[in-house]
């Protein structure tokens, strides 16, 4: 039996909810940059309906989207039937906790049961898996709601640029800029306040790229603490899925609803998922800060540059100390090791594409040349680059002993500025599958008014202690609180 | 990248290559194939600049228990 709004509101316990939006005097785009723990709050006191949310969302998505192009599907009608579902169990007092009515997105790599997942190639526009990705399928029973697809470079390769089976997204702080990639529609639905929260998927950077360029909280998870499993791959070894949101806390709070082990995925970790909600209050007194040396900084943007010393003083204030460190001799090559480890996977993965069905891959892109190039690398090149790859990360872990995080610029420049740096410090994350988080740390002045964000890694499987950094920093600053004009 | 290798060299490579890899390249493709195949080759020569021992193993680790 359908529960009306009225019905699911007036049901409502009386409990006083910090900054809540009236029910009578909510407008419908308020809505749309509700944070995920706002939003749970309202909808676990009865005072929002997941329904309402969910539709507001998608009336956002259809007055915004031709410009952002954020999604490539917008499953509108799976929505609203699992809005309603959430909102007659909740009403019915079988609350499944802070996911429940929350409405979410994924790339559109993730496989989901029944509708299209394209990879905005051509060669799978056609796709429809008949089941869903381990990810959506933790979030679909936490009762969150799919609110659709969202758009990517041609399988994930680079960044926004080229088109592929679709058109490209679009930065929503200045639409004629790159969002960054891959994950480059779940960042711009976030920053244009058309979704709640979402995935990413990330290889090279491509969670923590676009949420840089947004202005939205990226997390790339250690290896293997996220399920790969029905992902549409681009390298084994160094593909990660991780949750995008607007807020550190709504970050941390999907984390805990995707992570843990998978049987499904041969990578996943059998070790036991914190709740990481609980660091968020730890703060940083005493936090042992690493940063690179200052020649490691060659080339990167004034305003970044700015910003991240900005940044460093935040911290000091809060208690932190911070120490300069040497980077191995090993991170010199790390990018060229990633890329021949990703392109000689990403090569064997699509060989059955690249044999039978090279002519459908996008003409506009360059990923069949990548792809096609890459097969040519032979077995002793590519197990080089992988025993290069493990000295690095016992290289690394040594450097991480004296540090409890790491910190470096989101991106070297804002959204289409020149980069061309020596160490852009993305890449050597996913070769050694350490953890690394980016958020909001500031705006450039030249170009004005692109967001720049701040990377903070640390030890694998310690998500909790980038948790705690940067809840601390982003509850001292109000980066995260801007929003685009749309 | 060897230096004694032309851009003609590469190509001809490249071609016999795609038919040990089963594609079959056709001229136009290793035209458009060359410049990242190029890039591949100066990634792994500086791969090269790192000393390993003998020793060293790869990072992917096989395991007998694991259930794919």
């Amino acid at each position: 039996m359908d529960v009306s709004r009225r019905e699911f509101i007036a049901g409502s316990l009386v409990v006083p909810v910090a900054q809540a939006i009236a029910p009578a005097e909510r407008k419908p785009d308020e809505l749309g940059y509700l944070s995920l723990t706002d939003a749970a709050t309202l909808i676990k006191a009865r005072r929002l309906s997941p329904v309402e949310l969910t539709q507001a969302l998608l009336d956002r998505i259809d007055r915004l989207d031709r410009r952002v192009g954020a999604f490539i599907t917008v499953t509108r009608e799976e929505a609203l039937r699992s809005a309603r579902e959430a909102e007659r169990e909740i009403a019915a007092g079988r609350y499944r906790g802070p996911l429940h009515g929350i409405p979410f997105g994924v790339k559109d790599t993730h496989y989901t049961r029944g509708t299209r997942t394209t990879a905005n190639t051509p060669v799978l526009v056609d796709f429809v898996p008949d089941f869903d990705a381990t990810v959506v399928a933790r979030l679909k029973r936490a009762g969150a709601v799919l609110v659709g697809k969202t758009n990517l470079p041609e399988f994930s390769f680079g960044s926004a640029g080229g088109g592929g089976a679709f058109p490209d997204a679009h930065n929503p702080w200045n639409l004629s800029r790159t969002p960054g990639g891959s994950s480059s529609g779940s960042a711009a639905a976030l920053a244009a306040g058309l979704l709640t929260v979402a995935t990413g998927g990330d290889t090279s950077g491509s969670i923590r790229n676009p949420a840089t360029f947004c202005g939205v909280v990226g997390m790339k998870p250690t290896y293997g603490r996220v399920s790969r499993h029905g992902i549409v791959v681009i390298s084994w070894s160094l593909d990660h899925v991780g949750p995008m949101s607007r807020t550190v806390a709504d970050n941390a709070t999907l984390l805990n609803a995707i992570a843990g082990h998978d049987p499904a995925d041969d990578s996943s970790a059998d070790r036991p998922v914190p709740d990481y909600t609980r660091a968020l209050r730890r703060g940083v007194r005493g936090l042992r800060i690493g940063i690179p040396k200052s020649p490691q900084f060659d080339g990167y943007h004034p305003d970044v540059m700015r910003a991240f010393q900005e940044s460093l003083a935040v911290f000091r204030k809060l208690g932190a100390t911070v120490a300069e460190i040497d980077l191995p001799p090993t991170s010199d090559v790390i990018d060229d090791v990633q890329q021949i480890v990703r392109i000689a996977e990403a090569a064997s993965y699509h060989e059955p594409f690249l044999t039978t069905k090279a002519d459908r891959y996008a003409t506009t892109t360059t990923v069949r040349r990548d792809l096609e190039s890459g097969s040519l690398i032979t077995a002793v090149q590519y197990l080089r680059a992988q025993k290069v790859r493990a000295r690095f990360v016992n290289d690394l872990a040594a450097a991480f002993r004296t540090l409890d995080v790491f910190l470096t610029p989101g991106m070297p420049a804002p959204a289409g500025e020149a980069m061309d740096v020596k160490q852009p410090f993305r890449r050597m994350f996913n070769v050694c599958g350490f953890p690394a988080l980016v958020l909001p740390n500031g705006f450039s002045t030249a170009p004005a008014g692109l967001p720049i964000g701040l990377q903070i890694a640390a030890k694998p499987f310690d998500e909790e202690t980038i948790y705690a950094a940067a809840q601390a920093f982003e509850s001292a600053t109000e980066w995260h609180t801007r929003h685009p004009s749309l | 990248m060897p230096e004694t290798l032309t851009d003609a060299d590469l190509k001809n490579l490249i071609k016999q290559l795609s038919k040990i890899a089963g594609l079959n390249l056709s001229d136009d493709r290793v035209d458009r194939d060359l410049v990242a195949y190029k890039s591949h080759l100066a990634a792994i020569d500086k791969i090269r600049t790192i000393d390993l021992p003998l020793e060293a193993e790869p990072a992917p680790t096989f395991g007998p228990t694991r259930q794919a």
